[in-house]
């Protein structure tokens, strides 16, 4: 919420603050080739998504409290592909601290694999939203 | 190797919600490594990109081309807005990116 206060005094006349941050949805993990999906697993978080909820409560609390009034919300799919799990992993180790790779999703994989001999690569989509916020005074 | 939204769906999103960037004064809070800085900054007449992780700022990647109009600072915007330097800086868009 401070934040948003500060950002207010940033805008110029007409200005628009474009907040993007996930829904706490949580990030489902697939295995994907081309337009076909079988679902792995949901990522796990360490807060389980908490600090998405709690950016939902600035925004409303900034809304409420006359800073902004929602201009637009969007909301869209966002993709990380990996050509493996053990990339997925590597790369939420570097970009996504608190993500936890569950061990389900290991098995699941194996699983799917063994029955249906597919290859594919491997898909993290999370929910995210973008909301435009026009300033107030 | 790991391709980060191939689809630009977050591209398609900053364009419904916020139009062209063209020509506008826009200041980028949490810029990464510059991944969707790169989706705007060659229309806007000038960028302020914070990203207060060395190691992300470290491993930013824009065009040197865009070194002119495009500033990408170490810093929180905590410490932006304590900074004289910048003291009275006002910007068309504000873009929260993933930084809430």
């Amino acid at each position: 919420m401070h934040a948003l206060k500060s950002i207010h005094r940033l805008l110029a006349p007409g200005g628009l603050l474009l907040d993007i941050h996930p829904t706490d949805e949580p990030a489902g993990i697939y295995l994907g080739r081309g337009r076909s999906e079988h679902f792995i697993a949901w990522l796990e978080e360490t807060d389980e998504y908490e600090e998405y909820r709690q950016a939902d409560q600035a925004v409303a609390q900034a809304m409420s409290e006359g800073f902004y009034r929602l201009e637009r919300r969007n909301l869209f799919w966002f993709t990380i592909h990996a050509a493996s799990l053990p990339e997925l992993e590597l790369y939420l180790q570097q970009e996504w601290k608190d993500a936890i790779l569950p061990p389900l999703a290991w098995r699941r994989l194996a699983q799917i694999q063994d029955s249906r001999q597919i290859p594919g690569e491997i898909r993290l989509r999370e929910r995210i939203q973008l909301n435009a916020l026009l300033p107030h005074g | 190797m790991i391709r980060v939204d191939p689809r630009a769906n977050e591209t398609r999103a900053l364009r419904q919600s916020a139009g062209s960037f063209e020509g506008l004064r826009v200041l980028e809070i949490g810029a990464g490594d510059g991944r969707l800085t790169r989706r705007f900054a060659r229309q806007a007449a000038h960028v302020v990109a914070l990203e207060p992780d060395a190691r992300r700022y470290q491993r930013r990647k824009l065009p040197s081309s865009w070194e002119t109009h495009v500033q990408f600072l170490p810093l929180s915007l905590e410490d932006y807005l304590k900074n004289p330097l910048f003291a009275g800086e006002r910007f068309d868009r504000v873009l929260l990116s993933w930084s809430l």
